[in-house]
């Protein structure tokens, strides 16, 4: 399908190429997956595929689609073969109503009405949306904007799919389904697809080769396990945060490793840890946390944005201690943003009562609190970052010095000139979180905060927050990334149907779970192992003979 | 082939409707006549060549016009809207400053309520960005653009004034026009206020914003 | 479609009877024609959303006709049947009717602009006018698309900064705010252009997927609207429905010929609820 000869790619102000001699052969049929840390340079080659959205800069190379050179493609030609979706459901949707937007495409390829009726019935009802056809764009949950957008795409009957992080912005469930979609596809009608994601678990199970980037050029590439196998050979320590946790621990700890039995699903996980582990069934108690002064208190709180819509909350009681750490785990559209809002007196509940350091969230409250915003983008008003920092000094105090000290801690000083807009995702959560420490806040919210990271920062994030929790900052995090919460946070409370249903210990609350746990407590169920779910856990635990 | 003969039937009509004077023709016809103006404009714009990132980058303006009320809500007296169509014509040009202005215009009262007024505001609008992408190299001055905001703030109010005109045909009198005039100075001085105000706060950043848009993404050049 | 009655009806002929009773509007003056035409067209608005918009709109239609009503007489000295004298103003009855009948009007406008949005939004907006200024009718369609995108990422703004607060004078902070919304959403509006080149925008002349066809009752409603319409528009040619204002008032009397018209008219007005009747 494609082939790629030394293709290297710079971008008009940069100093170095962000690809680099690449040679890369893409067949039909094939479905690939793209990794890499971030700015390894996965979007811009993903958009050079498509050469329609190829960026502005330098190219140097050959790139053949179908074996013509793909400059020689007309636009309209590739945009009917070649489908992209990018990450963010929200930006790519154009029309005011989904039946609009779901036409979007064929109406620029001017078809018939007869023939897009057709393929809008056909596809409509594959991907069961026949009751969101006349709803508005915006009403649509993230995960449903999504589906639409690829329906809409899908329209156009391509014969390539590249997607750019599709799922970064879906809850496990949603992600999964689209996912599904994608595997369907690639089995049923032979799609060639290409996708890049920071979140491999799933994707390595379906995908049939996986290309590792790294600065520009190729590191890795093969099948799942191959790929698997390398990046734990290979001595650089960063490649193992790709590493899903149940093969870590199958190469960690099986006497001999073999290349072709590394488990991929939770099925081969369980498979061999039966066949190692003593049978045991073995619960741990988890330690609680002291619970003195209550920071945040919510009582029998509702909460609906319109009298005729149903409540986002309901008659939810919540209560966070100084020290704590606490995640609030729930799905898209479940009201975790809301529930933040209200926390912060941003939005007033409609019923109960809402308490910030014991008393209702006013300004001098506000003080004592940092919010970190689902979108880092939001947070930014100036056009450098150091503006931006210096927004947030309290006057008098020796601001500039404690401002370098602060960026030099979170490892951006060398962005303080930028444009908040130019930094990376991940450089602008440090930013977002080195502006609100210089108010050396009490309280931390955080939303969503894991989200379109690589594995890596992932890694980082956590060791940030980890430290900070150390120093006596009381943390709380909404999030549905199962692994960093378990990783990471102490107390964790479960948002469903507008209520907090279960609260207690991390630990006690993601066990004997069936989805909201991780991959490694549903494989090592009724083993020794049962009461682990993260990696570092199951290495300590694990039986010394 | 129903279409076509259902357009052909509905300009038939209109068409002999001019025919047909009563005294509130005059009323109807200055809607016509506004829309023959404007529709050069509009032709112009569809004729162009344009690229998928401008039609966005426009509707992202037309929207942001529509919207830009809500944060003032506290300060009634100010009026961003005039604001960002002066900003859009001085930063992208005529030709995007008129249809920024006459579309949104059209978008928020999709919001707020379409009346008769509508052309008249589109139009009004529309002018307004026009002249700033015409004038715009004689504004890059900060005082330029402070007189030119303060004069249309009147120019606008005037032209809108000219919509109350045109129900008043078979009124009007000299006294009427004064007394019209006179009493839309006090809203009209505020909107010039109001221009004064946000244009000296915040045009330069505004044009920054533009400079460093036009730089990342090489859009809408001013030609 | 999912809609009935007059939803469902073909766009055109919607649009037809938005412009013959907006030119009826234009061509009757007799305020008790138009007071009716007024009270119709409250009712029909009505009974589109339940009364919704009526509930949030009327008020400020309503204000907007007092000062009309108000106003007509203080500025216009015109016509005999003088009032009262306001200082050395006299007030004149024929000011008053002309205020009344043109606020009527306006008011009636108005309400039909509501109706007329409730009616013929999105799609069928779209077919309309993608037919004369295709890329307009678009432009329009996307822009509606980021109204409430950019009201929701204005409130994620306004929420940030009043956690982060300031000390800022109020127009500042709104302006920052402002501010901060375009940055963002310029940045963000590239990916919405780019999901549309990749989906062959900008390549070729476009198509239109149009759900609408003429269907024998279309043809049939159209029909009626236009004979209706032309009897009214020959009865108002004719001076039914108008009366003298100026320079001296005429009467107000109905005369039988302006009994059928105002029959006429109300029906040709009373379409909408006709048709969902006869289909429900
Ligand atoms: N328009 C641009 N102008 C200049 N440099 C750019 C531009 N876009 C991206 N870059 C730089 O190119 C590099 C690769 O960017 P790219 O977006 O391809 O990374 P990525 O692998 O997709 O990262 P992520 O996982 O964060 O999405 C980065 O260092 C980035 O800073
Ligand atoms: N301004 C608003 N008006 C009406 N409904 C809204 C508004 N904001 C959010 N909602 C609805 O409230 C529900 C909860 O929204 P919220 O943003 O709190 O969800 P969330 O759990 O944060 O989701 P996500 O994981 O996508 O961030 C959603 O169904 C959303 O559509
Ligand atoms: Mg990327
Ligand atoms: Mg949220």
């Amino acid at each position: 399908m494609f082939q790629l000869y030394d293709v290297s790619f710079r971008y008009p102000d940069a100093n170095k190429d962000v690809l680099n001699q690449l040679h890369l052969s893409i067949n039909a049929g094939e479905f690939i997956l793209l990794t890499g840390p971030s700015g390894c340079g996965k979007t811009t080659l993903l958009r050079l595929l498509t050469s329609v959205l190829r960026p502005i800069g330098e190219l140097s190379g050959e790139m053949l689609y179908q074996n013509k050179p793909i400059h020689l493609w007309s636009d309209e030609q590739l945009t009917k073969q070649i489908g992209f979706i990018s990450q963010h459901p929200e930006e790519q949707m154009v029309m005011p109503t989904v039946i609009q937007e779901l036409v979007f495409g064929l109406e620029n390829h001017g078809l018939s009405t007869v023939e897009m009726r057709k393929r809008v019935a056909e596809l409509g009802h594959f991907f069961k949306i026949e009751n969101l056809l006349y709803k508005k764009t915006d009403a649509l949950s993230g995960g449903e904007q999504q589906l639409v957008h690829l329906l809409s795409v899908l329209l156009l009957r391509p014969k390539v799919l590249i997607l750019d992080e599709p799922t970064s912005q879906l809850d496990p469930v949603h992600a999964k389904h689209v996912l599904q979609i994608l595997e369907q596809l690639h089995h049923d009608l032979g799609m060639t697809i290409i996708i890049a994601e920071h979140r491999v678990d799933h994707l390595f199970q379906i995908c049939d080769r996986v290309i590792m980037l790294d600065e520009g050029t190729v590191r890795f590439t093969g099948n799942s396990r191959d790929m698997l196998y390398q990046l734990f050979q290979s001595r650089e320590i960063k490649y193992h945060a790709y590493l899903p946790d149940l093969a870590h621990l199958y190469l960690e700890k099986a006497q001999q490793p073999i290349k072709d039995n590394i488990p991929l699903t939770v099925n081969d996980g369980r498979v061999w840890l039966k066949q190692t582990l003593p049978m045991r069934d073995s619960k741990r108690q988890s330690r609680n946390v002291e619970q003195e002064q209550p920071i945040v208190t919510l009582k029998d709180v509702t909460f609906y944005f319109s009298k005729n819509a149903p409540s986002i909350l309901n008659r939810l009681s919540l209560t966070i201690y100084k020290g704590d750490f606490y995640t609030i785990i729930g799905g898209n559209a479940s009201g975790k943003t809301t529930l933040l809002e209200i926390c912060l007196g941003i939005k007033k509940a409609k019923r109960g009562r809402v308490e910030l350091f014991q008393e209702k969230p006013h300004k001098t409250a506000l003080s004592r609190v940092g919010f970190m915003p689902q979108q880092p983008q939001a947070f930014f008003m100036y056009d450098t970052v150091e503006k931006e920092m210096q927004a947030m000094l309290n006057q008098g105090d020796d601001g500039e010095q404690h401002m370098i000290k602060m960026a030099k801690r979170f490892n951006v000083e060398h962005l303080l000139q930028q444009h908040p807009y130019d930094c990376s995702y991940g450089e602008m959560q440090k930013v977002v979180l080195a502006c609100l420490l210089l108010r050396q806040p009490d309280i931390l919210f955080l939303d969503e905060p894991t989200k379109g990271l690589d594995p890596f920062a992932k890694k980082e994030l956590g060791r940030y927050l980890t430290a900070l929790h150390k120093e006596g900052v009381t943390i709380v995090m909404v999030s549905h990334d199962i692994d960093f919460i378990a990783n990471y946070s102490k107390r964790s409370g479960l948002l469903f149907a507008g209520e907090v249903t279960t609260e207690g210990p991390t630990h006690t609350v993601l066990q004997d779970n069936y989805f909201y746990t991780t991959d490694l407590s549903r494989a090592a169920r009724g083993t020794s192992l049962s009461s682990v779910l993260t990696l570092e856990e199951a290495l300590q635990a694990w039986p010394e003979k | 082939m129903a279409r076509k003969i259902m357009i052909a039937v509905v300009s038939i009509i209109l068409f002999l409707l001019l025919f047909v004077f009563s005294e509130r023709a005059y009323f109807f016809i200055s809607f016509l006549i506004i829309g023959l103006i404007m529709l050069p404009f509009f032709i112009r714009f569809e004729k162009r060549s344009i690229s998928a990132r401008e039609v966005v980058l426009l509707a992202m303006f037309i929207a942001v016009a529509a919207v830009s009320r809500i944060p003032f809500a506290a300060l009634p007296s100010i009026q961003p809207t005039s604001f960002i169509i002066i900003m859009v014509g001085i930063g992208f040009g005529a030709e995007t400053g008129f249809i920024v202005g006459a579309v949104s215009a059209l978008v928020s009262n999709l919001v707020l309520g379409q009346g008769p007024w509508t052309p008249w505001q589109m139009f009004a609008w529309g002018l307004m960005g026009m002249t700033a992408g015409i004038m715009s190299h004689y504004l890059q001055q900060r005082w330029q653009r402070l007189l030119f905001g303060f004069i249309w703030g009147f120019l606008f109010g005037w032209t809108m004034n000219l919509w109350v005109l045109t129900t008043q045909i078979d009124n009007l009198t000299l006294e009427l026009i004064i007394g019209i005039y006179a009493a839309s100075f006090v809203h009209d001085f505020s909107h010039a206020l109001s221009n004064v105000v946000l244009l000296f706060i915040f045009s330069s950043s505004f044009l920054m914003i533009f400079k460093r848009l036009k730089r990342k993404y090489g859009v809408l050049v001013n030609k | 479609m999912s809609e009935q009655g007059f939803l469902s009806i073909h766009p055109i002929v919607q649009l037809m009877y938005y412009i013959l009773i907006g030119v009826m509007l234009f061509q009757i003056n007799h305020p008790v024609f138009l007071l009716t035409t007024f009270l119709l067209l409250i009712w029909i608005v009505w009974q589109q959303d339940e009364g919704k918009s009526i509930k949030k709109r009327l008020s400020s239609i309503l204000l907007l006709m007092g000062v009309m009503i108000l106003l007509n007489p203080l500025f216009v000295s015109r016509g005999s049947h003088i009032l009262f004298y306001l200082g050395n103003r006299q007030i004149t009855l024929e000011a008053l009717i002309y205020g009344i009948s043109l606020a009527l009007m306006i008011g009636g406008m108005m309400l039909l602009f509501i109706s007329f949005q409730h009616v013929l939004h999105g799609q069928r907006f779209l077919y309309l006018f993608a037919n004369l200024l295709p890329r307009t009718a678009l432009l329009v369609m996307i822009a509606l698309r980021f109204v409430p995108l950019l009201m929701n990422r204005l409130e994620t703004i306004r929420a940030i900064q009043h956690v982060r607060g300031s000390n800022k004078s109020p127009i500042k902070t709104a302006m920052l705010q402002l501010q901060a919304l375009i940055t963002w959403s310029l940045e963000e509006s590239i990916e919405t252009a780019d999901s549309m080149k990749a989906r062959g925008y900008g390549n070729q002349k476009r198509t239109m997927y149009t759900p609408f066809y003429m269907e024998k009752r279309d043809w049939f409603v159209m029909i009626i609207l236009l004979l209706l319409f032309i009897l009214c528009f020959t009865g108002s040619i004719l001076g039914y429905g108008n009366i003298y204002i100026y320079p001296r008032l005429g009467t107000l009397h109905f005369y039988p010929f302006d009994w059928g018209m105002y029959i006429i008219m109300i029906f040709l007005y009373l379409m909408p609820l006709l048709i969902e009747r006869s289909t429900a």
